[in-house]
């Protein structure tokens, strides 16, 4: 009777902990990573244009935390052909320079949102005069 | 039987104590739990209140350039004044040629500090400028704040030497040229000053309130009569931004 007392108390424990142990687990991954996020900022300091499709975003890491630019949209569709800056670490206070070639016709004169997005998630986007 | 049933009535009870045990256990590696997820949740809303306080400064920092010039050996010199909140922190200077197609962008690592009410000087003064292209400064601060500063595109063409005056022969023309940063052709008002001890400018007063014509350009005359000769630097200031050229009067 003991035995089977310890062993089913044994098991319970042993299945509480898992399960308490996976969920917090869980949750301190979730909640690292928020808080991550929550150190990052990034301001978009300058959009250099060639005249043609080349363009270069300067970013300025401006967080509390590295960070890594992920992509780059302009007017809402993502750069492909990244020549340079695109999921290099940026330190705190440093800055980066995206080099791509617009997915977007870029039309001198017109004005056009340009968004950086972080490996995180965090963002910044300016608007800007071709 | 009755020894039998006491042997029985034991291991229940022993049986309860080692279910007591194991569901305290349970209880105790779940607080433990709890209470390592309610740090962690503190921490983060921690550092949220920090990240809010952060984003509340970066909204209260203002920059406003006093001054910007370029020197006689075209060196940038800024000045600028913390009339924000808080102090600022400057690691960034920008410089765009906007005259150059496509306008190059350069970036200078800087390192000022600017407190609430303060001027700081001479900030970018390694970086090499020129006058004649339609330049804008950029600074940056370490919250991410970006402060912008259009350069008139400025030029003073004439001689770097003048002789000692002596006949009207030896006035020497100087021609200030500036473009508005609109690219429309205005007159712009200017001031213009050179800092020579015997230096006269013809027709109006040293230093002088003048305007640039329909081509936006005006010329000045200038003259010298320091006898053992000496060097001296005309100034145009237009708005806050202050050309400079340096010229040598020779002895006579």
């Amino acid at each position: 009777m003991i035995v089977l007392v310890l062993i089913a108390s044994v098991a319970v424990y042993s299945f509480s902990v898992d399960t308490l142990g996976s969920s917090s687990s869980l949750f301190q991954m979730h909640t690292a990573l928020r808080e991550e996020q929550a150190r990052e900022r990034l301001s978009i300091l300058a959009v250099w244009w060639d005249g043609a499709s080349q363009l270069n975003v300067t970013v300025l890491n401006c967080g509390k935390i590295e960070l890594v630019i992920d992509a780059v949209y302009i007017n809402g569709v993502q750069a492909s052909a990244y020549t340079s800056g695109n999921g290099e670490t940026v330190a705190k206070g440093s800055i980066a320079s995206i080099k791509f070639a617009s997915s977007v016709l870029i039309v001198d004169g017109q004005t056009y949102e340009i968004a950086a997005v972080t490996e995180r998630g965090s963002r910044d986007a300016v608007y800007w005069k071709a | 039987m009755r020894c039998t049933g006491k042997l029985s009535h034991n291991r229940r009870g022993a049986g309860s104590i080692v279910g007591a045990v194991f569901i305290f256990l349970i209880l105790l590696s779940g607080s433990a739990f709890y209470i390592l997820n309610a740090n962690l949740t503190e921490e983060y809303n921690e550092t949220l209140q920090d990240m809010q306080q952060l984003d509340l400064k970066r909204n209260k920092e203002i920059i406003e350039f006093s001054s910007v010039s370029v020197t006689t050996d075209n060196k940038l010199n800024v000045t600028a004044k913390n009339t924000g909140s808080y102090q600022v922190h400057l690691i960034w200077l920008g410089l765009f040629d906007k005259t150059s197609t496509p306008e190059t962008q350069q970036y200078f690592s800087i390192n000022t500090y600017v407190d609430v009410g303060e001027t700081a000087t001479t900030i970018g003064s390694s970086v090499t400028i020129t006058s004649a292209s339609q330049n804008v400064i950029q600074l940056v601060t370490e919250l991410g704040n970006i402060f912008h500063y259009d350069m008139y595109k400025t030029t003073i063409t004439g001689p770097d030497t003048i002789p000692y005056y002596q006949t009207s022969a030896d006035w020497r023309n100087y021609t200030v040229r500036i473009s508005a940063t609109t690219g429309t052709s205005v007159p712009i008002y200017f001031s213009l000053y050179a800092n020579g001890s015997s230096v006269e400018f013809d027709g109006i007063s040293n230093p002088a309130w003048v305007h640039t014509d329909a081509n936006g350009e005006y010329t000045v005359r200038i003259k010298s009569t320091h006898a053992a000769g000496e060097t001296f630097t005309l100034y145009v200031t237009v708005e806050s931004l202050v050309v400079q050229k340096r010229i040598t009067q020779e002895p006579a």
